[in-house]
C-alpha cells in the first residue's frame, strides 16, 4: 500500500483507511515484533506491541511520511524501534540486566551487531532455504509449529487440515528437514 | 521444545528473513481483530493526550485532568434528568391531602440539620416533611462502601426519582382506577370543603391488589423517618380519608371529579454533602410543572440500597424575587461556567470512550462520500442509565447552551448540524453510539478566568488561548454568558483576534484544578 493510497482512502473514510492498512501490514508488523521478542514476551505481548505500532503509524503518518510512496519502510521502521523498546521495557522488568547473560544482551535488536554477524546469517540462510525446500504446506507447518509456537490446532485451523495431519506432517518435516541440515554442516 | 530453542537462530534475523518469516500465514482472524481494535482505542488515547497536551504547552494549566475522567459521569446528573407525568387523580384529593399534610407537618416538622454543608439554600419551605440526621435503620453487619461523588450523584438522582414516583402513588397520580365501580364515603360529606362528596374508586391498576401492596412500594423506596410519615399520612388518617382503602376485598382509591398530572425533572446536579457511609444529603433544582424548586433529600443505606429517609421542598426558583437570587458572576462561578464548556467541548470534538472491539453499525455517507463511523459508547454507567440517551444528552446541553452557542456550535453533539456535519452521537437499536476519531480542533484554553463586561442578565469569562498548535503566541477567549431562567447558560463562544500577543509565564496564573 502507497502513502497515495492510504491518504485517499483516508479521505475518504479514516477508519477504513485503518483498516486497510493494517490489513496490508499486520503479518510483516507482527513478523518483526514477534522476531524481536519472541524470547521474551507473551503472545499477548507482542500482540500489544503490534497495537502499538500500529497505533503510532496512525497517529504519525500524515505527518512523518507524506512522500507518497510505499509505506513499508515507514511501517518497519516504527515497528523495529518499538519492538526494542518493549524489548528494554520486558527484560528490565524481568531484571535480565542483573546478571551476566551476554546471550540476552546480544539480543538486543541492534542491526548493526546483527548484520556484522555474518556467521549467523549464513546459517539462517541455509536454515530458511532448506525448509523452503520441504515444499507446502509443510515448509509453513514447520515455521507455525516451530518458530511461531503455535499449536497443531491453531495451524489446523489456519490451513484448513486436521490436527492430526498437522502433527504427522510435521513430525515428517522434522526428521526431513534435520537430515538435510545435517548434510549442510547444522545440527538442529 | 529442543527444536523450538534451536529454532532461536531465527530471532533477531535481518530484514530480508523477517520479511520471508512475515510471508508466513500464523494471525486468526479473531487475533488480527482484537490487535486491530487495540490500535484504534490506543490511537483515541493518543489523539486525546495530544489535545492535552497541546492545552498544556509552557504551563500547567487548569483543567486538564478534566479530560482524564469518564466523561459521563460530568453530565450524569442532567442526562438522567427523569419525567414522569402523573396520571390520573382528583383534584379534590389533592387538595385535601395537601391541607392535611401541612397541619399535620406544622406540628412535627423537624429543620433538615446539615453537618458540613452550609450551601443549602432551602429557606420558609413551603413543604416541610420531617428529616432528622438520625441514622437510619441499617444492618449492622452491612459494610460501608467508600463511595465516589459521581456515585452517591447517581444515587441522589435514582432516589429523587423514586421519591417522586412514591408521592405520585401516595395521592393516587399514575394509578389506574375503574371509574365505573365506586362508591361514595358518607363519612366526610364536607370533606374537604363544605358540600363536597368523597367517593373511591377501585383501583385497576395491576401493580396494587391490596394496601399491603401500596405499602411494599413505600418500603421499598422509603425509609424512616419518612416512611412512618407517608404510611400515616395515606393509610392511618384520622378525620379525613385515606387515600387508600379496602372494601370487599378490593382496593380503593380516594378519587375526584378532575383529573390531573405532573410532570418533574430534576434540572440541576445534585450537590453531596454530609456522606458519612450511610446517610448523605442531596440538594437539587426540580422542575414542576415549568416551576423551580430547590429539593432537599436526604438518603440512608438500607440493607445494601439508598432509600429516601427525608425529602423537602424549599423555595421556587421563578417568581418576582428570583432576580436578586440569581448567583452574581464570581470566579467560582466562571469556573463551574468553564467546566460545563471544556466537558462539552470535549463531546464535541470526539472524546468519549467507545468500545472499537465491536463490530461497526453504522456508517454514515455524505454527498461527498465521506463515511462517518460510529461505534458503541464503551460506559456501561451510561449505557445502562441513559435508555433515552440522545434525548437525555440534548437535554443537559440544552440546560448550560443558549443561542448561538447552541444553534453553531455544541448542537453537532446530539443533532445534525444545519451545515451538514452529523451527530457526534446516535442511538441505534437503544444504544448509544459515537462518531469515531476527532473531528475538531478543541478550544485550548488556560489561565485564570477573568470576568468582563457585566451587564444586568450577561457577562463575559475571558480566558488564554493558544493561538495554534505549538504556537506560542496567545489570544484570547471570550465565552459569553446570559441568564437563562433560572441560572447562567453560555450563549457565545468566540476569540479576539484582536488580542493575539506571545506566550508569557504570568499568564499561567494560579489556578487550581476545576476537578
Amino acid at each position: 500500500m502507497t502513502g497515495t493510497e492510504y491518504r485517499k482512502l483516508y479521505k475518504k473514510s479514516p477508519d477504513n483507511a485503518y483498516n486497510a492498512l493494517f490489513e496490508s501490514y499486520c503479518d510483516y508488523v507482527y513478523a518483526i515484533a514477534y522476531n524481536k521478542l519472541r524470547s521474551v514476551a507473551s503472545r499477548e505481548d507482542i500482540e500489544e506491541c503490534v497495537s502499538d505500532v500500529f497505533a503510532d503509524v496512525f497517529f504519525g503518518y500524515k505527518k512523518e511520511n507524506d512522500n507518497g510512496g510505499d509505506m513499508k519502510g515507514y511501517i518497519g521502521t516504527v515497528a523495529k524501534r518499538r519492538a526494542i523498546n518493549v524489548f528494554h521495557s520486558i527484560t528490565a522488568r524481568q531484571n535480565r540486566f542483573s546478571g551476566n547473560s551476554e546471550e540476552e544482551m546480544n539480543l538486543i535488536g541492534d542491526e548493526t551487531d546483527i548484520e556484522a554477524d555474518s556467521d549467523m546469517t549464513e546459517t539462517r540462510e541455509i536454515l530458511l532455504s532448506k525448509i523452503n525446500e520441504l515444499g507446502e504446506p509443510d515448509s509453513t507447518i514447520i515455521l507455525q509449529k516451530y518458530y511461531y509456537d503455535r499449536s497443531s490446532g491453531e495451524i489446523a485451523k489456519l490451513l484448513s487440515m486436521k490436527a492430526s495431519a498437522v502433527r504427522m506432517r510435521a513430525s515428517r518435516a522434522l526428521d526431513k528437514l534435520k537430515t538435510t541440515l545435517a548434510a549442510a554442516g547444522i545440527t538442529l | 521444545m529442543k527444536e523450538k530453542r534451536e529454532f532461536n537462530m531465527l530471532e533477531n534475523a535481518d530484514d530480508r528473513t523477517v520479511e520471508l518469516l512475515s510471508g508466513v500465514p500464523v494471525l486468526t482472524d479473531e487475533e488480527k481483530k482484537r490487535m486491530l481494535a487495540m490500535s484504534k482505542k490506543k490511537l483515541d488515547k493518543m489523539n486525546r493526550e495530544n489535545n492535552i497536551s497541546m492545552n498544556n504547552a509552557g504551563a500547567e494549566v487548569s483543567g486538564v485532568e478534566r479530560y482524564n475522567r469518564p466523561k459521563w459521569y460530568a453530565f450524569v446528573s442532567a442526562a438522567a434528568c427523569f419525567v414522569l407525568v402523573g396520571g390520573i387523580a382528583g383534584t379534590v384529593m389533592l387538595l385535601g391531602r395537601n391541607g392535611k399534610d401541612s397541619t399535620k407537618k406544622d406540628n412535627t416538622a423537624v429543620e433538615v440539620q446539615t453537618t458540613t454543608d452550609a450551601a443549602v439554600t432551602t429557606t420558609d419551605a413551603i413543604l416541610t416533611i420531617p428529616v432528622t440526621t438520625a441514622p437510619a435503620t441499617t444492618e449492622p453487619d452491612n459494610i460501608v462502601p467508600e463511595l465516589t461523588e459521581e456515585e452517591l450523584v447517581a444515587a441522589a438522582l435514582g432516589g429523587f426519582g423514586d421519591y417522586f414516583l412514591i408521592e405520585d402513588i401516595a395521592n393516587g397520580i399514575g394509578v389506574e382506577v375503574d371509574a365505573a365501580d365506586k362508591f361514595t364515603d358518607t363519612r366526610y360529606t364536607d370533606y374537604p370543603d363544605e358540600g363536597d362528596t368523597v367517593y373511591y374508586c377501585r383501583v385497576s391498576d395491576t401493580r396494587f391488589s391490596c394496601i399491603d401492596d401500596v405499602k411494599a412500594l413505600m418500603t421499598e423506596y422509603l425509609t424512616d423517618p419518612i416512611l412512618t410519615d407517608h404510611m400515616s399520612s395515606v393509610f392511618d388518617t384520622a378525620g379525613s380519608p385515606s387515600v387508600y382503602i379496602e372494601r370487599d376485598g378490593k382496593l380503593y382509591l380516594l378519587y375526584g371529579d378532575t383529573t390531573v398530572g405532573r410532570t418533574i425533572n430534576i434540572s440541576s446536579r445534585p450537590v453531596i454533602s454530609g456522606y458519612d457511609g450511610t446517610t448523605f444529603y442531596a440538594d437539587a433544582t426540580a422542575d414542576m410543572d415549568g416551576s423551580m424548586y430547590n429539593v432537599k433529600a436526604q438518603f440512608a443505606l438500607v440493607d445494601g440500597k439508598w432509600k429516601v429517609s427525608g425529602f423537602e421542598v424549599g423555595d421556587s426558583d421563578n417568581g418576582t424575587d428570583s432576580e436578586t437570587e440569581t448567583e452574581l458572576p464570581n470566579a467560582d462561578l466562571a469556573m463551574d461556567i468553564l467546566e460545563d464548556f471544556t466537558l462539552l467541548d470535549s463531546l464535541r470534538v470526539g472524546m468519549v470512550d467507545i468500545n472499537l472491539e465491536k463490530e461497526i453499525t453504522n456508517t454514515i455517507v455524505d454527498g461527498n462520500g465521506y463515511e462517518y463511523v460510529y461505534y458503541k459508547v464503551s460506559d456501561d454507567y451510561a449505557n445502562e442509565n441513559f435508555k433515552n440517551a440522545v434525548e437525555d444528552i440534548k437535554r443537559w446541553v440544552d440546560s448550560v447552551v443558549t443561542g448561538e452557542a447552541n444553534e453553531n456550535l455544541f448542537k453537532s453533539i446530539y443533532a445534525k448540524t444545519e451545515s451538514g456535519k452529523p451527530a457526534m452521537f446516535k442511538e441505534i437499536d437503544g444504544e448509544l453510539y459515537y462518531l469515531f476519531g476527532l473531528r475538531e480542533a478543541p478550544f485550548r484554553w488556560f489561565g485564570e478566568p477573568q470576568i468582563k463586561n457585566v451587564q444586568n442578565g450577561s457577562f463575559d469569562i475571558v480566558v488564554y488561548c493558544h493561538a495554534a498548535e505549538e504556537s506560542n503566541m496567545v489570544k484570547d477567549l471570550i465565552v459569553h454568558v446570559e441568564k437563562d431562567g433560572y441560572g447562567w447558560k453560555i450563549s457565545k463562544c468566540e476569540y479576539d483576534e484582536s488580542s493575539l500577543r506571545a506566550f508569557t509565564e504570568d499568564m499561567i496564573g494560579n489556578v487550581n484544578s476545576i476537578d
